[in-house]
């Protein structure tokens, strides 16, 4: 294996991802709204049209329902569809194929039909986009049964997950947060295979696990540098797949630690960082230190002027300040 | 085939689903049937006389009222009344029950149970099958309440812009649950509906199965060629109500009646009787071997044992490395 | 006499209240009638009777409400329940072994290339063979087709390694006995298919007695577990139904599996699923013509 280092974007993580996919097997195509001609909204599918010709490279009318139903029916039949949802918020127009039929198909068929259906979604706030074009969504499908959920948050994961995707006879999910689109790192040149049952610690610590996800992994990352200035040592956790959760990674953070914030871009009630609050009392209640904090989405739409969009989100700010109270350097919060 | 012969097999398989039907009714009544229970009395015609239609290597996908198109497309019997006890037995092991049969072999893909929500999986089999270039037919069954969700709309327009190879199979019984058509479409030209989409097109006596089974076969044949999706209309009528618990209060006795002198398995026998090939004698020892085969179905269904509780968890997710596709 | 109790009509429906009824006693009724209207706590509903016959008492008065279940009527039935063929349900046993088979076949299919090919035999030779064969024969000596096709089968593989053996580990092994496994459908459902060791060695009036044996050991279930694995190839028979050709999933380890089935009096089929790790169409096409030539030549089996 070469360790010839490159650099690249997430976008490019992605598109690298897919073409890979697509040379690797002739089954392999990708549908969805203007990935072809357009190179998809996010441009991660720019030149797809021209490489792999207008069968692999499919766009297709604006009718969510169908064409996520149609990606399960290709599942079905044999063909291994990459379905593109260009937002979260148009994901809702295919909620019913998603969850009566991709979901459900396996179990309600006495394990006859599976569904290895890949769907890409773009997510997040971050963009001025207003109220309908910002949701996190992704907390919510965690929630179904019979579908895995995914969360690339580093450029290696965007490239990798696709791969570890399709490996998967099971419907998956991808969240890719839009404002990670254009983050640069090192990479190695060929791409190692990313193991989506683990969730990973992108930084030791000793003092409290912050835990993470997707667009808010880069928050963490900041928090904690700046905690470290502080003389707070957190650790940060990275979910990646949000459905299973590696209940196992998570209880080992907190053990070691005691200490946990989690940072989800979802609306607080019911959201996943709900659930992993709940896990972890359920688990380590007794080695916890202090109570879980969680730092989420303020609920309500996200408006559209940048102030506004940005105190509604979860920041570095907030990140620092619950790590700096919870080891009690009194800061109010 | 000899009109005569198809005729006579025609009828026992009609003979059969009505019989099963009923027989279900009854088995509902006793409580050995749970959830709903949707029967298709007096649209045999439709299942019978379009399966011919199909080969072995066509998909079909149906709805919720799909007792009939699983019989005649070749499920097992005992498999389905198995499946409506809840036993493990059952073509989908229990975890279906009536308005989710699958079964594999038969490339029968259930059983949804949201409206419309098969169209756009039909449309998706057959893109799957046109991108390995394989001529074969993906069929998909639906009432005409169908219609009204935007599903249909999105799928015909996908099926129709892609050239996919969709049978569209509308069961139109006049009745959405319990909204009947002209209190639902503003229009009710259903084949006008299709057209517009540049679908082809026709409307069928959904009470004649020979008409049935001859018009189906061209669609498919159609579909088959490679020419694109194709639509087609049946008139028909539901004799019973929507599901058990229903009173029935959006129509009238008449009306039901009137449909009912067009019984497809009535009309059938009186043409095999004037062709000199039927009798009622033939007619009751059919319903004796038809009714022995379902009291068959029903002992193997007692007699099935009940998926273990520790497999619960089971099929929520396929482990990797185990996917036939 | 037959008790028509309170239906169920729904989850939810836990009594009903007889409104009125729609028969007297002495009246005739029918399947399909309406015999009664039911109120429910959701409306009143028809309710209908599956059986033919008298009414013979009424044994629910209207306005009662009973629950369901309970008997409302009681009717002289005209026409007994139809007489069900006697199948022998049983189901767990059954079940059982469909799974079993349901896993190595799945895993068959997962792990071998299967490949498929069938040709035509001419049986008249081979028919009027047979019928004076067993006019020689007492009656509980009598041969079944099947028996010389297996012995056929059995000298064809002595010539064909690559049809009768065992791929394991990566590697082909040839077996260098000829033990033919003969698929036995069993009474309540399901398949098993044991062997009849060193087939080539034995004559046709030995293979029909071997073959009777483990037919009538399969359904009783006294199949030695040993029988089931020293296979080197595997027959399905389905020369008795209307099947034209039958393409059987391989029983692993084994790399093929040859079905019989019959198109006419005078023709039969022989079709046969391979493993591409060992053998190629080519080779499978020269082993049935081999099959074929030995069967013509029935006399010298």
């Amino acid at each position: 294996m070469s360790t010839e280092k490159i650099r690249m974007t997430y976008r490019e993580g992605l598109r690298q991802g897919l073409r890979d996919a697509l040379r690797k097997d002739a089954n392999v195509f990708l549908m969805g709204e203007d990935v072809g001609r357009y190179g998809g909204s996010y441009a991660v599918s720019r030149e797809f049209l021209a490489e792999f010709g207008p069968d692999r490279v499919r766009d297709t009318p604006l009718s969510e329902s169908a064409f996520v139903g149609a990606g399960i029916g290709a599942a079905l039949g044999g063909a291994r569809p990459i379905v593109e949802i260009m937002t979260v918020n148009f994901s809702l127009l295919a909620l019913d194929q998603i969850i009566n039929n991709a979901a459900s198909l396996l179990h309600m068929s006495g394990g006859q039909f599976n569904v290895p259906l890949v769907i890409r979604i773009g997510t997040g706030a971050g963009r001025q986009l207003a109220a309908q074009h910002s949701h996190s969504f992704e907390g919510w499908y965690a929630h179904i049964p019979g579908i895995r959920i995914l969360a690339p948050a580093t450029v290696e994961d965007a490239r990798g997950m696709i791969a570890a995707a399709l490996l998967e006879p099971n419907p998956v999910l991808i969240f890719e947060h839009v404002m990670l689109l254009s983050m640069e790192a090192e990479v190695e040149e060929r791409p190692p295979h990313v193991d989506i049952d683990f969730a990973k610690v992108r930084r030791e610590g000793e003092d409290l696990s912050l835990i993470t996800y997707g667009g808010s992994l880069p928050k963490a990352l900041e928090a904690a540098e700046i905690l470290e200035k502080s003389g707070v040592s957190a650790e940060v956790l990275d979910l990646r797949t949000l459905r299973p959760l590696d209940d196992a990674s998570i209880q080992k953070t907190i053990q070691k630690t005691g200490r946990g914030v989690i940072i989800d871009e979802g609306w607080r009630s019911g959201s996943l960082s709900s659930e992993i609050s709940a896990r972890i009392s359920e688990q380590a209640f007794s080695v916890l230190k202090a109570p879980i904090v969680r730092i989420c989405t303020k609920e309500v739409p996200i408006p559209y002027p940048r102030h506004l969009e940005e105190a509604a989100l979860p920041s570095v700010k907030e990140i620092v300040d619950a790590g700096l109270n919870l080891m009690g350097k009194n800061v109010r919060i | 085939m000899n009109t005569d012969v198809q005729g006579l097999k025609f009828y026992r398989e009609m003979l059969k689903i009505r019989r099963f039907e009923e027989r279900s009714a009854e088995l509902y009544g006793e409580m050995k049937i749970r959830g709903f229970l949707h029967l298709s009395v007096g649209q045999e015609a439709i299942a019978v006389g379009v399966m011919p239609a199909l080969h072995q290597e066509d998909s079909v996908v149906s709805a919720y009222r799909e007792h009939g198109h699983a019989i005649a497309r070749g499920v097992p019997l005992e498999s389905i009344m198995a499946e409506m006890f809840g036993k493990a037995g059952g073509c989908s092991h229990g975890h279906g029950g009536s308005m989710h049969l699958f079964h594999k072999p038969s490339r029968f893909y259930g059983g949804s149970a949201i409206v419309g929500g098969g169209l756009p999986i039909a449309t998706g089999l057959a893109l799957a099958e046109k991108m390995k270039w394989k001529e074969t037919v993906s069929a998909c069954f639906f009432g005409e309440g169908a219609m009204a969700e935007g599903v249909f709309h999105e799928s015909m327009n996908l099926a129709a812009l892609w050239k996919l190879p969709v049978l569209f199979l509308c069961e139109n019984n006049g009745y959405a649950m319990g909204t009947s058509i002209d209190r639902e479409l503003s229009r009710t030209d259903l084949v006008q509906k299709a057209k517009s989409y540049g679908v082809a097109a026709i409307q069928v006596d959904g009470m004649d199965v020979l008409s049935v089974a001859k018009e189906a076969k061209q669609a498919a044949d159609y579909v088959r060629s490679g020419e694109g999706p194709f639509f087609m209309e049946f008139k028909t009528y539901r004799f019973r109500a929507h599901s058990m618990y229903d009173p029935e209060l959006y129509r009238s006795k008449t009306e039901v009646d009137v449909w009912k002198k067009r019984d497809p398995l009535l009309h059938l026998e009186q043409k095999l009787k004037e062709s000199g090939v039927f009798t009622d004698d033939n007619r009751i020892q059919m319903e004796r071997d038809v009714d022995s085969e379902i009291e068959a179905a029903v002992q193997f269904a007692e007699a099935s044992s009940l998926e273990p509780v520790e497999d619960l968890m089971k099929n929520v997710m396929r482990e990797r490395g185990r996917s036939e596709y | 006499m037959y008790e028509f109790k309170m239906p169920s009509l729904g989850a939810e429906m836990e009594s009903g209240r007889l409104v009125e009824w729609k028969i007297k006693v002495g009246d005739h009724v029918k399947r399909g009638d309406i015999i009664a209207v039911v109120d429910t706590d959701k409306a009143a509903i028809e309710i209908e009777i599956w059986k033919s016959g008298i009414v013979k008492e009424l044994i629910l008065k209207p306005n009662e409400k009973v629950p369901v279940g309970t008997p409302m009527a009681r009717i002289d039935l005209e026409d007994e329940v139809p007489v069900v063929p006697q199948v022998t349900v049983k189901p767990q046993k059954t079940l059982a072994i469909q799974k079993a088979i349901a896993l190595v076949m799945e895993s068959s299919k997962r792990q071998i290339p299967h490949y498929y090919i069938a040709r035509r035999v001419k049986a008249l030779d081979l028919q009027q063979w047979l019928k004076s064969e067993n006019a020689s024969h007492g009656i509980g000596e009598q041969i079944l087709l099947i028996a010389p096709i297996l012995k056929a089968i059995a000298l064809a593989c002595r010539q064909f390694p690559e049809m009768n053996g065992r791929f394991q580990n990566q590697e082909f092994i040839p077996s260098h006995e000829v033990n033919l496994n003969v698929v036995i459908s069993l009474r309540e459902g399901g398949l098993i298919a044991p062997a009849i060791v060193n087939t080539d060695q034995l004559s046709v009036q030995e293979i029909m007695k071997a073959l009777m044996s483990l037919v009538e050991r399969a359904r009783s279930g006294s199949v030695r577990s040993s029988e089931l694995s020293e296979g080197s190839i595997t027959v399905t028979n389905l020369i008795e139904s209307e099947a034209e050709l039958v393409f059987g999933v391989i029983y692993p380890p084994q790399v093929a599996i040859l079905g019989v089935t019959r198109v006419n009096e005078e023709t039969l089929n022989l079709s046969l699923s391979g493993d591409h790790r060992v053998s190629d169409g080519h080779q499978a096409s020269l082993f049935l013509k081999q099959i074929n030539q030995l069967l013509e030549k029935p006399e010298r089996l």
